[in-house]
């Protein structure tokens, strides 16, 4: 697996933003930013799980375990259990500042861009 | 994988039904990733093997469980129990696995002490040889409930307290016993050391160094007087050093440490000098300011004895001028009978010509005997008590005990005599 290591900062904003989008657990999340970043961020799972765990206590997240069953395994047998993590109200609330701040901060910069910067950009 | 999985919830040393979750979670990882690697034509030795590895350092990724698990400043505290506990230790590296219940922590000790269980919490036992851990903040917090903390090899010496993180390493989980602090070699395999120093002296209050960048400053020093390209931050990696409030962690061969122990006592020697001259030159000043003291004082007490004696002349003086005042006008008294008893005859004009000439006189210097004793007068109170309170003070001792208020009362007591 390649690509840039988010920073935490970074890292709960696209987590809780792929979260915004529906319920998702530990290695759905990391699969999701991979793609949707055509592999330029990686967040492994030293990186997501004690971040996930973090929201959690925080109360950013709710989570539910689930049982799941490998395709052809007998079912009868026992499966491995899975947890899934959901975004909270207060989550979403901390998603929103989050994305303001980060929005602010973007113009900002932006606005510090020379205009022939700016216009080559564009 | 359960190999694996396996000694992953060791190194979480997490109580077993939180490891279970942890366990529970990060084998749906495991098997989930397999899948996909299944799926692009990897076989199942492969994919396991390649998923496991993509979870990266077992240790780094347990760490990180176990840094999320504690809040911040359960953190903290177990960061600066970790750091006081290698300051205590004996100047060695250290392994150090700190494991804690639930019960408060009894009063802890001071972190210069020497090598003693007292005052540990309850819930951290000492083996034989090993240091307590020191830290007062920690009298006031609960600790964590269980943790692992290592002081490696490398340990993050340009960091704060609170920015260091020990980092579990699989070598030392056979030295791990719950609840226990276990001792650390005197020296690491390449024959460094760590040494503590006091540098209280130098950074802390009243030193030379005593400023928010009195550790930067230190540290600045050594690395420029010693070993210069050993430091890990002059880009050599044989020594590392860090200030934490008053002592100096030093990581380095005899050599390092000798040149380092050398710059220090250099450094007291100079402080002890300057501390030495900046005593000389306050004692010379405070004599110098009690010479000058005791030379006021006397020229005052000098310039007090010629007021008051000034003051008995003048007094002297208007009583004089009073008495011939007194006696002329009884001449003036004898004459103006005379005249009215005979008449005015040119004897009897002139002599009253004289006698109230002389009584002019005698007014003017009367005049200025008064004006010159309420000059003496004001000086005398300002030498005493001083110019704002001389004009309402009472008078000196000059009149013995009947001290009248005014010097004209006083004045006119004597002339009335």
């Amino acid at each position: 697996m390649t690509g840039n290591t988010l920073k935490s900062e970074s890292a709960e904003l696209v987590v809780l933003s792929v979260l915004a989008e529906g319920a998702a657990y530990g290695y759905a999340i990391t699969r999701d930013i991979a793609a949707r970043s055509e592999g330029a961020f990686r967040l492994g799972p030293g990186q997501l799980y004690p971040l996930l765990s973090k929201l959690e206590k925080t109360g950013l997240v709710t989570t539910r375990w689930e049982e799941v069953k490998a395709g052809g395994a007998d079912q009868d047998a026992p499966g491995r259990r899975r947890k899934w993590y959901e975004i909270s109200p207060k989550g979403r609330k901390r998603l929103e500042q989050r994305v303001e701040n980060h929005r602010r901060l973007t113009a900002l910069v932006e606005s510090f861009l020379a205009p022939g910067v700016r216009e080559a950009e564009a | 994988m359960s190999e694996w999985l396996e000694l992953f919830v060791r190194l979480l040393a997490l109580p077993a039904a939180e490891a279970t979750l942890v366990r529970d979670e990060l084998e749906d990882h495991l098997r989930s990733r397999v899948d996909d690697l299944l799926i692009v034509g990897l076989t199942e030795p492969e994919a396991v093997r390649q998923a496991v590895a993509e979870l990266g350092e077992t240790a780094t990724l347990a760490r990180g469980f176990q840094n999320a698990r504690l809040r911040p400043r359960k953190r903290r505290m177990m960061m600066h129990a970790a750091l006081l506990v290698i300051a205590g230790s004996t100047l060695t590296m250290s392994s150090i696995a700190v494991f804690s219940g639930d019960s408060a922590p009894e009063p802890v000790l001071d972190h210069e002490a020497a090598v003693t269980t007292d005052g540990l919490p309850p819930s951290i036992d000492v083996l034989p040889e090993t240091m307590p851990v020191v830290n007062p903040e920690l009298t006031n917090s609960d600790l964590p409930m269980t943790g692992l903390v290592y002081a490696g090899a490398t340990p993050p010496w340009n960091l704060t307290p609170d920015q260091i993180i020990y980092t579990p390493t699989i070598e030392i989980i056979p030295t791990v016993i719950p609840n226990t602090v276990v001792p650390a070699p005197q020296q690491d395999q390449f024959g460094d050391s760590l040494v503590r120093y006091d540098v209280s002296v130098l950074v802390g209050a009243g030193g030379p160094l005593q400023d928010s960048h009195a550790g930067a400053a230190l540290l600045e020093v050594i690395r420029d007087l010693v070993a210069r390209n050993q430091w890990e931050a002059n880009g050599g990696s044989e020594a590392r050093a860090s200030v934490v409030g008053n002592t100096l962690f030093v990581n380095g061969d005899e050599v390092t440490q000798a040149g380092v122990k050398w710059v220090l006592e250099s450094l007291r020697k100079d402080n002890n000098r300057v501390i030495q001259e900046q005593q000389a030159a306050k004692d010379a000043a405070q004599l110098a300011h009690e010479k000058t003291v005791v030379e006021e004082t006397r020229e005052r007490e000098r310039a007090m004895q010629e007021m008051r004696e000034a003051y008995e002349q003048l007094r002297h003086q208007l009583v004089a001028l009073e008495q011939q005042r007194f006696k002329i006008d009884t001449e003036r008294q004898a004459l103006e009978a005379q005249i009215e008893a005979v008449g005015m005859f040119d004897d009897t004009r002139a002599a009253m010509s004289g006698l109230i000439a002389r009584t002019t006189e005698i007014e003017i210097r009367t005049d200025d005997a008064r004006e010159r004793l309420k000059r003496v007068r004001s000086l005398l109170m300002s030498l005493e008590f001083g110019q704002d309170r001389a004009q309402s003070a009472p008078m000196p001792s000059l009149f013995g005990r009947a001290r009248p208020a005014r010097i004209d009362d006083a004045f006119s007591v004597t002339t009335d005599r």
